[in-house]
Parts: C-alpha cells; structure tokens; sequence
C-alpha cells in the first residue's frame, strides 16, 4: 500500500487533491513570486539606479549652460559649491521619485516574508541613503561632462546628443539582466551583476527582509544559497567603500575637473572642411542650383550631432525589435511562421514611424528663417525649399528604415520576398513620418530652438498623427490577411496610406507657408 | 491561512507525482500494429517475484519484477541506487508544512526518465484523461514536460488491449490501481477505514504477468502485501500473487486513471553509464537544487539533498514549530506536532531504507570507480538514520503504533503537554534539548552526504567547461572595454 494517509505517508496528496484548479493557479503564481523577490529586486534597483544616475545627467546635457557658470565663477563661487549646490537642488526632485518607488521595492517582501516595522524602516533607510549617494554621483558626472562639454565649440549640440545617448546606456544593462545573464552565471558559477551597487544594495534589502521577516531558518538557508554570492557583511561593506569613495572623489575632483573655477572658458571657432563625395553626388544627381539647396538641407540635418544621436536611438530601439523576438523572453513561446514576420513587420514600422516623428518632426525649418526670407523672394522659393528638405530627409530615412528591416530579414531567416516586403513597408512608414513631420512643421513654423514650445508642440503632433494613420492603416491591412490570408497583399496595403495622407498634410503645409509672413 | 495551504499544496503537487506515475517519453512512438491480432489468453513464466518491503517503494519492485523478467538482473535496491532514489531526500517547509519527501516520492518522472535512459530501456507511458485522477496526472505530467499517450484519444489503444500486446510480446505490465478494489486480505483497512482514491492520490503499482479472455481473468503479482499491521512480514503464503477478474481489474485500474507502462528492451545501457550514474549520485547528495527540481531552484521552501537535513535541523526550533502550528486552528495543534513527529520519522525511515540498501548495492554498479573513500563518508550518516528511524512508523496502520524513539516521543509528549498547559511556547520550549539533539542528528545526515558527494565528484575527476556562449560573452565584452578605453583616450585629447 503506498501513500493513504491512515499512515501518514502521503498526506500531501491528500492534501493537493482538495485545491481546485482556479486556485491552483493563483496559489502557484504567488508561490512563483515569492521565490524570486531577491532577483526581481536587482533587477528593479538595477532600473531605479540607472534612472536616478542617468536621467538627470540626460536632463542636464539637454541644455549646457556655461555660461552662466561663468557668471558664478566670477563672483568668487567655488567648483565645490556650485557641485554641492546642484546636488542639493536634485535630491528634492529625484528624492521624492526615490520615495515613490521605494514601496514597490519594499511591499513585495513585507507581504511574501511579513518584514517587521523595524526591518520595513531599515529598508527605507537603506534605499534613502543608496538614492542620496546616486544623486550625487549623477551631480558629478552630469557637472564633468558640462565642464568638458562647454569646452568645445558645439557644446549644446553635444550635450543634446549625449542626453540621447546615454538612453541605450540605461536599457542595455538593464535589458542584458533580464534576459542575457543565464550564461555568465553559468561561467562564474555567481552572479555577475554581483559586480553592480545596485545589487549590493538589493541584496541588503533581501537580507534586511529575510532577517526581519517571518521566513524558517530552512527558507533562508535556502534563499542564502541560492541567491547569494557573498554575505551581507560584505555587500554593506562594499555599499559603504562605493558611497564613501563616491563623495570622496567628487569634492577631490572638483577642482581638477572644472577648469572655469580658476581660468576663463575659452572659444574655438569651427572650421568648415571639404564636402565628402555623398554631398559632391547629391549635388550632380539633383543638378545646380537645386542640388546646392537639397546639399544645404542635407548638411544642416547631419552636421547636428543630436540629429545623428536620435537617428541612431532609434535604430538601436528598431534592433532590438528582432532580437527581442528571437531571443527574448517570447521567443520560445511564439514560434510561428506566418505570426514572426507578421509581427516583426507590424512593429519596425510602428517603431520606426513613430520615431521618425521625433527625429524629423519640428526640425524642417530649424535655423532657417534667414535661408526661407531669401527664398521667399524667388519664384517657388518656398515649394523648392520644403521639397529640398524632404528629398534630403528621404535620402537619410533610406538608411534609418532599411538597416532594421534587413537585419531583421536576416536575424529571422526571413524569405526574401518577406524582407523586401519588410524594407518597403518601413521605408513607407518613415517617408510618412518625415512628410508629416515637414508638414507639420511648415504649418507651424518653429526657427529658434528645439526647446522651444512651436517645436515641442510640432513634435508631439507629428507623432500623433503618424501613430493614428498608421494604426488606420494596420486595421486594414489585418482585415485583408485574415480574410484573404495574403501576408504580402496585407502588408503593402497597410503601407499605403500612411505616406499619402503625410503628401496631403506636407501640401497643406507648403501651401501655409508659402502664404504666410516670415517675421 | 487559505492562500498559504494552498501554497505548500502546490509545493507538494510540483515535487511529488504518484507513486504510480512513474514515466516519461520523449517521443510518442506507435507500439501496436495496424490491425490487432491477440491470443485470448497468454501467460509469462519465470518472472520472479520482488517484495517492495518498505511502504512507498511499490515501484521500484514492480519495475524490478519487469526488468528481471526482461533479462535485466536488478534487485529493488539496485534500482533505488541506479535511480539515484537512494541517495536522494527533500525537505518542505512553509506554513503548515514541514515534512521530508525520500527519494522514491520526490519528481519520479525526471528520476525515472533517468533511469530508463540510463539504461537505453524503451518505454511507453499511457493514462486517460478521461477519468479525473488521469486528468490530475496528465496536468502534473505538463510540469515536468513529459509526454504520454491518453488512452481517451484512441478508439483502438484501450488499456485491456495494451496489456495484451504486451503479454504477448513477453513483457509484464506495470500498472497503477486503487488498493480500495485489490482482493488481498492486506487491502481490508483502504476498504474499511478510507475509501477508494481521490485524484491526486497515491496509487499502487502492480505488476499483470497473464490473462484470460475466456474466463476474462488477469494474473497480478502484488508487491504492496505484508507491508501493514497485522499483516507485517514477507508474504510466504503466496496471496501476492492472484488472479483477479477483468470488471475487478477495470475498477481499480480506471480509479488510477488506467496509468500504464509498458517497459521493453531498447537500445541498451549508455557507454558512459558509470561516469553518468556517480555524477548523478553526488550531485543528489549534495543537494544540487538543479538536479532535484530544474526549473523551480528558486523555492526556498525546498531542500535539496544534504541541505534537506540542514534545512530541518535548523528548523528544529521553538520560533520554526510555533510558525507551523500557527497555521492550525487551536484545537486542531496537538495533532498537527503529532503528525509532524510521526511524518519526519516515517519519511526518514523510508530513506534509511532505501540509503541503505542502494548503498550496498552500489559498488555492483560502479565496479571501475574507488569508492571506499565515498563508502567511508556516507556511511558516517546510517547511525544518525537510525536514531530517527523506526520500523513501526511505517508499518503503523490506523492506529499509529507507539514507539520509544526520540522524534515520537519529543512531539508526542510536546502535543500531551499543549494539551493539558494550553501554552504553546512552554510545550515546545520544554523540549528544547530533544529538538537540540534531533537537530544534531540531522546536520551529521547534511554533513556525510555533503561529504559523501563531494568525495563521489572528486573521484570522477570531472574539469568543468565553459559553455561557448560564455567565451563569446568574455571576447564581446573584452572588445567593448576596449572601445571604451580608446574613445575616452581619443575624447581626453581632442577636448
């Protein structure tokens, strides 16, 4: 007789006969949850850390403001000051995010180990000083780049690049912790965020909420050796060297890295070198005066290091589209041949069309009013200048839709008919966007700045409309595949609209402009 | 309260599959022919009968009777040892549960699949999803992945019918059934005292070596009988092996979700069947949470191997026993320390059993590998089982027998003394040094099989590798932080 419970033997299965399979499920879900709280909560610092050090440094690079400094420095303010003086503004700011999000942090464990008032406080304490010691370090780097940053002569465009390139610095990590890390533990037989202050301090936070909490010595026996590397002696150890060794090197520094405190900042003037032979053939190919113009749109768009900065975001984020679905965490769920290049089509253009609102919307007259009041006066001057930015805004969308879509085709060993397929969709997506976004912007004229409101409201309209155009324009082509099952038919059908209606607001816009008074 | 049973359910469900499912297929391979062509009545000789001796380990007795029958020369024990069973032990230990799982009763499709594989067996697993304990078992099926033919899927594939192809291909068949509807004698207190079986329950494995259409009667050899008071002992008046008829057979095997396997020869044993087999075995004593339950390493509440032991040991006291009885009503605590006494002995008189036995047998089946280094460890941990062990734990039947042995009489006389002080804390904490000298026994277990394993694995010799992606992992970061550096040197220059 094996296992009735006249013995005692296997109450368990008696046990488990009484649950339902509804309960089943959500017991299980809990169950699940519980047991990953320590390395959901690396990850989940791992995000807030980045957050709390790069968003700020993004946020401040957007606007270099050295001359301001300058001012400060000379009415005898030290580096030092100035340093702590902006690290003191920030903590209200991000401190009060930090407070936000700390009992997301926290809750999770007080419910799953039922944490004590005491151990719930210590956590807070602990997430309160990792979040002071990662303002300041942000205020340090945010402050160095400014200084080196305000040295060079395109100090502004600069900064504006590297507040979007420091955007793939915080998903790569954060991203590679989700889903990459599997193998490197493998190789080190620990984990190698272990090497990350964020986990130093989730880990603490794990180690506070198990010792506080109401868990068996067995389940931290366990937890202990499942989840961690070192014990938290030494992770408060290393919490307190990084914290200390942080404010020790940012006041030692500051003297070192700002050179304004003790000189004036000097000016180096840009010099213009010879035009590559892309330009040299873009002229020949759009003929004299034409090709002077569509040159001159050309170089104003990519001379801008912020312009190149948003152009390459948005071809890491359409990269990680393919990546994500053949190796993410769906990749083992959904494999289906007709679903993958369904999917992977639908959402490059959706990425892409959306972000190139944002890299071609409000720029088309940026910097030139002067060039517009000249054209004005020729005949179809304006027409000619619009069309000149479009064309020349075409001629960079080539490369920003089709790299994503070839990769994919490749990556997903996609037929070549689906990746051509792939290639014109998104090409048709994006000359959507940058007519729209042109079109938009000549209604609208903004000249100045891209801080300006003219530009941030073209921006923001420019992406709406292209998401709402496309989303029309999806619906249909879906309704053809599913009732004709045609995935090409579908796809070229959903890529049709876009553009057209993008031609008809860029007409409206020419037309606008064209009428209007350049003040 | 509710959520957290349901918690430790769970638990139990994902770790423990019944006795009686013990198989698993990778691929679902057609066994039958085209057209059915069967003897009416057929009978195989010469299969020797196997004991299972110890309650739980019905399986492995049956599987032994199959495999001797097939040619395939393993005693019950050599399964517990090539099954890695032996050396196997969980712990779990949340809410209001706090139990040893041994070996036999712990993931026995992984452990099985194993086996088999070990042994380049071919094997058939079948049930019917029909019936509410198959559906039970084809969803536990689904959390350790395993394949199985569902007999409600199939006009031609009946139970009865398989059972005839393989008789007639010389095979025994291994099934699960309901004790409930079994003729012998032994099974009168499932009758009188339980009922039949609930899904999710603890079948019976039993082995049919013939049938009769004619007279629609099949011969079972039962290895459950003598196992249970009053009827403890080998059976030597032969009532293991009877006959029964086919409405009987159908009642108990149906209430058992018609679970079948059907075991034949295959491609033989793995070329590398020592080095494989030790592997296994250190990495089970050790308590490699992988090994146990890939997947679900994660679930602090479970102990793997010798941290089971440790995990128990530290459980042993007055904060851990006060959190389990805290999830049972007031009236209801005395006989939860009661079962908890009474379950650790039995579960750990299980595994002393089967430790012990797959530790005899183990140099037959390593006879190239040094193992009197590793014999020398894990013995250090049988005198330490033997103090929390007692046979009459296991052979107890309703009634639980009395015993002078440390386990039962710390939580029965802790349950006595809650009973007449009401005081909880002064109960337990009145026992401190008996649950001192449990837990003293438990971390030597944890500390000889840890040692045991580690010995095992050192002897293998095995050096690890590191996995491609690894390198590829170690050359794109080596080629980022370089990047890095000649961008920042470049950058320090030219600003």
């Amino acid at each position: 007789m094996d296992g009735h419970c006249e013995s005692g033997v296997s109450c368990a299965d008696g046990q488990a006969s009484q649950i339902s399979q509804d309960s089943r499920l959500g017991g299980a879900f809990e169950a699940m949850l519980a047991t990953s709280f320590p390395g959901l909560l690396r990850t989940i610092m791992l995000a807030v850390w980045m957050f709390v050090m790069i968003i700020p440094i993004s946020n401040s690079l957007e606007n270099v403001k050295i001359g301001q400094w300058e001012i400060l420095f000379s009415n005898s303010v030290k580096t030092r000051d100035l340093l702590l003086g902006t690290f003191v503004g920030r903590i209200p700011v991000y401190g009060i995010f930090v407070i936000a999000l700390a009992p997301i942090a926290v809750s999770p464990f007080v419910y799953a180990y039922k944490v004590s008032i005491t151990g719930q406080l210590l956590m807070y304490l602990v997430i309160f000083v990792f979040a002071i010691v990662t303002i300041w370090l942000s205020t340090v780097f945010s402050t160095a780049l400014h200084a080196k940053i305000g040295a060079s002569p395109r100090g502004d465009d600069l900064g504006k690049a590297l507040s979007w390139a420091l955007v793939p610095i915080v998903a790569l990590p954060v991203m590679g912790s989700m889903y990459w890390t599997s193998s490197v533990v493998a190789l080190l037989n620990l984990d190698v965020s272990m090497i990350l202050p964020s986990t130093w301090c989730a880990d603490i936070l794990s180690w506070i909420a198990m010792y506080t909490g109401s868990l068996r010595p067995s389940s931290i026996m366990n937890l202990e050796s499942y989840w961690f590397a070192v014990s938290p002696i030494i992770d408060m150890f290393l919490l307190a060297a990084f914290s200390l060794v942080v404010l020790y090197l940012g006041f030692k520094s500051a003297d070192r890295l700002f050179s304004y405190g003790t000189s004036p900042g000097s000016q180096r003037v840009p010099r213009a070198g010879p035009e590559n032979l892309f330009i040299r053939g873009v002229r020949r190919v759009f003929g004299g005066r034409y090709g002077t113009i569509v040159a001159t749109s050309f170089k104003d768009f990519t001379r801008k290091l912020q312009n190149i900065a948003k152009l390459s975001y948005g071809l890491f984020l359409a990269i990680l589209i393919p990546l994500l679905i053949g190796f993410g965490p769906f990749a083992a769920v959904v494999d289906d041949p007709v679903f993958i290049p369904v999917m992977s089509t639908l959402m490059l253009g959706m990425m892409s069309g959306v972000f190139s609102g944002v890299i071609f919307g409000g720029v088309g007259l940026l910097d030139s009013r002067d060039q517009l009041w000249i054209l004005k006066s020729a005949p179809r001057g304006v027409p000619k200048f619009i069309v000149a930015r479009v064309v020349s805004y075409m001629i960079v969308g080539i490369p920003y839709a089709l790299i994503p879509a070839i990769f994919t085709g490749f990556l997903l060993n996609f037929a070549l008919n689906d990746t051509l397929l792939m290639c014109v969709f998104v090409y048709s997506i994006v000359l959507g966007g940058i007519f729209v976004g042109v079109g938009v912007t000549a209604s609208n004229p903004s000249f100045e700045d891209t801080s300006s409101g003219a530009f941030v409201i073209n921006q923001i309209a420019t992406i709406l409309i292209v998401m709402i155009l496309m989303i029309v324009s999806i619906i249909q082509g879906v309704i053809v595949a599913i009732r004709q099952g045609v995935f090409g038919a579908s796809v070229l059908l959903s890529s049709i609209p876009t553009p057209v209606v993008g031609l008809v607001v860029l007409t409206l816009g020419i037309i606008r402009l064209n009428f209007s008074e350049v003040d | 309260m509710k959520i957290s049973r349901l918690r430790s359910s769970i638990l139990i469900i994902i770790l423990v599959s019944t006795v009686s499912i013990p198989a698993g297929t990778d691929t679902l391979t057609e066994v039958h022919p085209a057209e059915f062509s069967f003897s009416v009545s057929e009978e195989i000789t010469g299969v020797p009968y196997v004991w299972q001796e110890v309650n739980g380990f019905c399986f492995p007795a049956a599987l032994s009777m199959v495999l001797q029958s097939m040619g395939l020369d393993l005693s019950l024990y050599d399964i517990l040892a090539a099954s890695g069973t032996g050396f196997s032990m969980v712990s779990v230990s949340v809410d209001e549960t706090m139990m040893f799982l041994p070996g036999v009763m712990v993931g026995q499709l992984p452990w099985f699949e194993f086996f088999t594989h070990l042994y380049g067996l071919d094997m058939q697993f079948y049930l019917d999803s029909s019936t509410a304990y198959g559906n039970n078992a084809l969803q536990i099926l689904g959390i350790w992945g395993t394949l199985a033919t569902d007999y409600s899927n199939s006009a031609s594939i009946t139970p009865l019918n398989v059972m005839r192809e393989s008789i007639d291909a010389g095979y025994p068949l291994a099934i699960s059934v309901d004790t409930y509807y079994l003729p012998p004698v032994d099974w009168d207190i499932v009758r009188n005292y339980i009922g039949p079986m609930q899904p999710g329950g603890a079948g019976h494995a039993i082995v049919i070596v013939g049938y009769n259409d004619t007279s629609q009667t099949v011969h079972v050899y039962d290895p459950g009988v003598g196992l249970v008071e009053p009827y403890v002992g080998y059976p030597e008046d032969g009532r293991w092996n009877y006959t029964m008829s086919y409405s009987t057979l159908d009642d108990a095997w149906q209430s058992a979700g018609y679970v079948t396997f059907r075991v034949s020869n295959g491609t033989g044993q793995v070329t590398d069947f020592e080095d494989r087999l030790a592997y296994y075995i250190s990495q089970r004593l050790i308590g490699n949470r992988s090994a146990y339950f890939e997947g679900y390493e994660n679930f602090f509440y479970l102990g793997a191997g010798a941290d089971a032991f440790r995990g128990m040991g530290l459980d042993m006291t007055l904060e851990a026993i006060l959190d389990y009885c805290y999830n049972y009503m007031e009236v209801d605590k005395p006989e939860a320390i009661r079962r908890l006494g009474h379950s650790l002995e039995v579960m750990m008189t299980m595994q002393y059993h089967a430790y012990r036995g797959a530790l005899d047998s183990l140099p037959d089946l390593l006879p190239s590998i040094e193992l009197g280094a590793f014999i020398e460890e894990s013995s250090e941990a049988l005198s330490h089982m033997d103090a929390l062990s007692h046979n009459s734990s296991i052979t107890s039947g309703i009634e639980v027998i009395s015993r002078d042995t440390i386990l039962y009489n710390t939580f029965y006389g802790m349950a006595a003394s809650f009973e007449s002080s009401h005081d909880l804390d002064e109960a337990i904490s009145e026992f401190t040094e008996e649950l001192h000298e449990i837990a003293g026994h438990l971390f030597a277990i944890a500390d000889a099989w840890k040692a045991a394993g580690e010995t095992l694995y050192d002897e293998l010799g095995i050096v690890p590798e590191i996995p491609v992606e690894s390198l590829i992992l170690i050359e794109a970061g080596a080629a980022s932080a370089l990047i890095v550096v000649a961008v920042l040197v470049i950058w320090r220059r030219r600003v």
